[in-house]
């Protein structure tokens, strides 16, 4: 199967499922709203919105509008990736996709292409209303800017995603539940609700290595209203560079985490 | 008595300590915490103690966790139970759904109180140990009480909702977010506009955190104290009452329309 045909079948698959559920979809959109009246309304019993202006450069609503729609839509393209195998096993279908003649990593470099259409009504739903009440006209050309830069974050994501996959399925036991840890260190770690240039040294560090993390530090100077072209570009460029670089572990990663599947058996 | 014991000793064994799940859940929870609350230290003013931040966030976590067990320790059971094919086996034995329960209730407070170590530990990481000037212990206890019935009313209510329709897990992770946010759980009510308040004094699940606040020096309750404890008191265990009548009858709708289907998550 080519990989056209694999993205075709996935789609059909995530939007039957995606339209079918319409409470998960509901709620998926109403996310954004939900963290974002968390984090301010907390923030503003503590302390002051003024003081989080000072800090980091912009109004806390939007800023935190457009870090829950970074979360969302990076978890609802790329946390197929994570969970298909474990979804699979506990379906009993899992028999059904090692045997079958597609190619793993084909198959799952094909997941997060469907899924990225989610990113537009999040976006449309959360982003667009309030950057366009906040900043006019010239918030909504920064909308769609910020949209294409999430759904570039979360496709970047993919052949670490893969790697991350391989290596805890292949290590095997406790994975949902190892999964379970993996994904809030990673929404640390991205950056998305602390911009990265205000984290400590260690942290920042380990940020560097995440390839949407310096898409979503892009984002962060789109709304504090400094974005430099060669800056923006490098940041992409540096992203685009791991994602490469991770792509020989990513395949590695599936192909081993398969190959244990075809040793030991599935269990069903 | 002794269905009780069984169902905790199967508990403490499945979830505790076979599964390890407790310090994977605990890992889990300190990281989805850390996400959360780092971005609130960008709204810490010069004048507000590192401690006096730590304080609220500690009851912000306080109260968030206390429904998260309601949802996911003791409405999700009943739908877990449903999916399992194990509530027909529970209902065919003749004894009360009630029994689980007293074998979950021992688990999930153990829980509770690991992840609010947790908590604590992680606000002394990332902000500074929480500082409380004022404690009065017997309206502390009287808050947690309350707290406690109206969540085991709430858990009823979402189960019976969730074995009559079949209500898949996204609407109950939505509900736990929005109701403690709506009704002055993560915020002091004085804090939220005046409809929020009007709206939230109208439900039982806004008096346990105004006297939880008040008991421990935090904040002033929207209504006079002596009052708001008063009407939490009532409130809380009408709700309970009427919450349990309302699950029995979704009991006797599923033995008569059986059982309903939704997705895995």
């Amino acid at each position: 199967m080519k990989l056209v045909d694999i993205i075709v079948a996935e789609s059909r698959f995530v939007y039957a499922g995606l339209f079918r559920r319409k409470s998960a979809l509901a709620t998926t959109l109403l996310y954004p709203y939900v963290i974002t009246a968390f984090v301010v309304l907390v923030g503003n019993a503590m302390g002051s919105a003024a003081v989080f202006v000072q800090r980091v450069g912009v109004d806390p609503v939007p800023f935190f509008i457009v870090s829950s729609f970074i979360l969302m839509s990076v978890m609802g393209v790329v946390d197929d990736i994570f969970w298909t195998p474990l979804f699979d096993e506990l379906n009993g279908t899992l028999p059904y996709i090692v045997a079958s003649p597609v190619d793993r990593v084909v198959y799952f470099l094909a997941i997060p292409i469907p899924r990225l259409a989610i990113v537009l009504p999040i976006g449309v739903s959360s982003v667009v209303p309030v950057m366009l009440l906040y900043y006019g006209v010239a918030g909504l050309y920064e909308s769609l800017a910020i949209m294409l830069l999430a759904a570039l974050a979360a496709l970047l994501f993919t052949t670490l995603a893969m790697a991350i996959t391989g290596a805890l399925y292949m290590a095997g036991g406790e994975t949902w539940r190892s999964l379970n840890v993996i994904r809030p260190l990673i929404m640390v770690l991205l950056g998305a609700f602390y911009p990265r240039w205000l984290m400590p040294l260690a942290a920042r560090a380990l940020s560097w290595a995440l390839p949407p993390s310096h898409v979503i530090e892009v984002i962060h100077r789109v709304l504090v209203g400094a974005p430099s072209a060669t800056q923006s570009l490098a940041l992409i460029g540096v992203a685009t560079a791991l994602a490469l670089l991770y792509t020989p572990l990513g395949a590695r990663g599936i192909h081993g985490w398969e190959r244990r599947k075809m040793r030991e058996g599935v269990r069903v | 008595m002794s269905a009780a014991l069984a169902v905790l000793k199967a508990y403490l064994t499945a979830e505790l300590l076979r599964n390890r799940g407790i310090v994977y859940g605990l890992l889990s929870l300190a990281l989805w915490l850390a996400l959360f609350l780092a971005p609130l230290t960008l709204f810490r003013t010069p004048s507000v103690s590192p401690g006096e931040v730590s304080a609220h966030a500690l009851v912000t976590i306080a109260i968030f966790l206390a429904y998260s067990t309601a949802t996911w320790d003791w409405a999700w059971q009943l739908r877990w139970l449903l999916f399992q094919g194990i509530l027909e086996h529970v209902i065919a034995s003749g004894r009360s759904v009630f029994v689980l329960y007293a074998g979950i209730v021992p688990i999930s407070l153990m829980w509770y109180a690991a992840a609010m170590a947790v908590g604590y530990a992680t606000l002394a990481l990332l902000v500074a140990p929480p500082t409380f000037s004022y404690v009065d212990p017997a309206l502390l206890a009287l808050g947690a009480a309350m707290l406690m019935a109206v969540l085991f009313a709430y858990s009823m209510l979402l189960g019976g909702v969730t074995i009559s329709t079949g209500t898949s897990g996204p609407i109950m992770e939505f509900v736990g977010w929005i109701l403690p946010i709506a009704t002055g759980g993560l915020v002091p009510l004085r804090a939220l506009p005046r409809p929020v308040q009007v709206v939230a004094l109208a439900t039982p699940f806004s008096y346990p955190a105004e006297v939880l606040r008040y008991s421990l020096g935090l904040s002033l309750p929207v209504m006079e104290p002596g009052t708001t404890v008063l009407v939490g008191l009532l409130y809380s265990a009408a709700f309970l009452g009427l919450s349990i009548l309302y699950f029995k009858a979704q009991l006797r709708k599923l033995l008569r329309e059986g059982v309903k289907t939704a997705w895995m998550y």
